[in-house]
């Protein structure tokens, strides 16, 4: 029986989405982390604009990346826990589509409303307008590149602590970091910033076969 | 001979950041060479109290 | 073609199979550490004692034998590491998982004293104890890359699991390194321009060089000294319930007595 690698995708990701959809706390979460922190920045510096202006693209990004690693342990925990993962895994089917699905329904489940979140922020951080739309694309690669990397993290520390695989990731998002508030803030002071987003996306080329290779592998050790 | 030695040593003033590096680098690599010996015999004196 | 690569191949699995590696490994310590300690002081006393004094800088610059042989270390120990975790990865060789879980903790102390000496040279040549200057920058990130590699082999028991999970993030890190190298380099130009680097190599005096390189050498030694060390330690913890372990490393305690 061979059974069509779109097919097998798109249940994955239907059945992911589903769960995720039926417990609203999964979609709501990142949201509102998004926006304390954010919030907590010109309470803890200073309420004046033009500072709230030159900080904006540190914070957003800053935001973004801990939310996005908010709840990246449940990519992969729950259905270790309950053997579902083990089913997916004794299939015919390449378990690299099964973790391509599993990310892209991550980002779904938190990069959307980070993007949302990040549409709140800017109006009150006072971005400029001409600024909004690079901080959406870049937010959107990034991301993305977070959720792959997350799911890295969160299959090598499977059955672990949660904050171990954020401790993981963290040093490995710093690129991303960099070149996102490099778009942001060239996009503030009028200069050309195509070449970081271009990097990112190369980025996110390389990273999606390879971080979901190595994601299959570290998933793997659980099983020997 | 030393006034030429504490010369060397006090490097126009500049000696201490350049011994205080030294003394970092013996320190830390004195660390690498003690925690496996100290790993070694502890297994050592584990097998011994075994009783072989 | 081959049968010299069948030859390598199996030259290389026999002589790392843990029993065959720790006879021979114990044979060539002593030497081992004769000569990266000779290599090691000949390089400390040239460029500490008898190199020219810089310029610009005075005698500080000396530092630079400390501090860029350990810079050099820490990016090339990973670069090992990530070699041993493709050999594990895909041949599943049990030694290469050893030697990057030995290799890890030593990548960690050269970077971190490449760090602890980059603030100390900066303190008389910038006034403060730090700089968030570009390789600094990329410096410390290399070393939240060690802690989280060792981190993670700690926080798993089993330890052949450990290995291949920490191959996985030493591949990762090994393709992120160049661009966090590159994107601290922009971010750094974005923010400030540079106006003094560290170390300028290329327009050194071969009178200062050549310590260098020296040093350099000497640095490579201890890192293999301290490498088979602590593979050794490792070796001898992994397989403590095996019978060779009792029979060779408890004869070997007996001689030396």
């Amino acid at each position: 029986m061979k059974s069509d690698i779109y097919n097998w995708f798109f249940l994955i990701l239907k059945r992911d989405l589903l769960i995720a959809f039926r417990r609203s706390s999964t979609y709501i979460t990142p949201l509102i982390f998004f926006l304390i922190v954010v919030s907590f920045f010109p309470l803890a510096l200073s309420p004046d604009q033009d500072f709230l202006r030159s900080l904006a693209p540190g914070v957003i990004w800053i935001a973004a990346l801990l939310s996005s690693l908010l709840a990246v342990e449940t990519i992969f925990s729950e259905d270790f826990k309950d053997g579902t993962l083990d089913e997916f895994f004794v299939t015919n089917e390449p378990s690299f589509v099964l973790v391509f699905a599993k990310v892209l329904c991550h980002w779904l489940i938190t990069g959307l409303p980070i993007l949302l979140a990040s549409a709140i922020s800017s109006i009150i951080l006072y971005l400029p307008a001409s600024s909004f739309l690079p901080m959406i694309c870049s937010l959107i690669l990034g991301t993305f590149f977070m959720s792959l990397l997350g799911a890295m993290g969160a299959a090598l520390s499977l059955g672990r602590s949660a904050i171990l695989s954020s401790i993981i990731v963290l040093p490995f998002s710093i690129p991303t970091l960099l070149m996102g508030t490099a778009v942001v803030s060239s996009a503030i002071n009028n200069q050309d910033y195509s070449g970081f987003l271009l990097i990112m996306g190369a980025m996110l080329a390389i990273g999606i076969p390879g971080l979901c290779l190595l994601t299959v592998e570290a998933i793997l050790l659980n099983y020997e | 001979m030393i006034n030429n030695l504490s010369a060397i040593i006090y490097m126009d003033g500049n000696g201490l950041y350049v011994w205080v590096c030294l003394l970092v680098l013996i320190l830390i690599l004195g660390i690498n060479i003690y925690l496996p010996s100290r790993r070694l015999k502890k297994i050592y004196k584990e097998n011994k109290t075994n009783g072989l | 073609m081959s049968r010299i690569w069948n030859f390598i191949k199996s030259w290389t699995v026999e002589m790392g199979s843990p029993p065959l590696f720790f006879q021979w490994s114990s044979k060539a310590l002593p030497w081992l550490a004769i000569i990266s300690i000779i290599v090691f002081s000949i390089g400390m006393v040239w460029g500490i004692f008898y190199s020219p004094t810089d310029y610009k800088q005075g005698d500080v610059y000396r530092i630079i034998y400390i501090h860029v042989p350990s810079a050099i270390l820490g990016q090339s120990i990973l670069m090992f590491m990530a070699i041993c975790g493709f050999i594990t990865v895909v041949w599943r060789v049990k030694i290469s998982g050893m030697l990057i879980k030995s290799a890890a903790s030593i990548g960690a102390s050269f970077t971190l004293i490449a760090l602890i000496t980059g603030s100390i040279w900066g303190k008389p040549t910038w006034g403060t104890w730090w700089v968030w200057d570009a390789r600094l920058t990329s410096t410390l990130i290399l070393f939240f890359i060690y802690t989280a590699i060792i981190g993670l082999h700690s926080s798993l028991d089993d330890k052949t699991k450990a290995d291949r999970a920490i191959s996985i993030l030493s591949l990762v890190g090994i393709a992120i390194i160049p661009i966090i190298k590159k994107s601290v380099d922009w971010w750094y130009t974005l923010h400030q321009p540079s106006t003094f680097t560290l170390s300028s190599a290329p327009s050194m005096a071969p009178d200062m060089y050549q310590p260098l390189l020296v040093c350099v050498l000497g640095f490579y030694l201890i890192f293999a000294f301290l490498l088979t060390m602590n593979l050794r330690a490792e070796i001898v913890f992994r397989e403590k319930n095996k019978t060779w372990v009792s029979k060779q490393y408890l004869n070997r305690q007996k001689n030396d007595k």
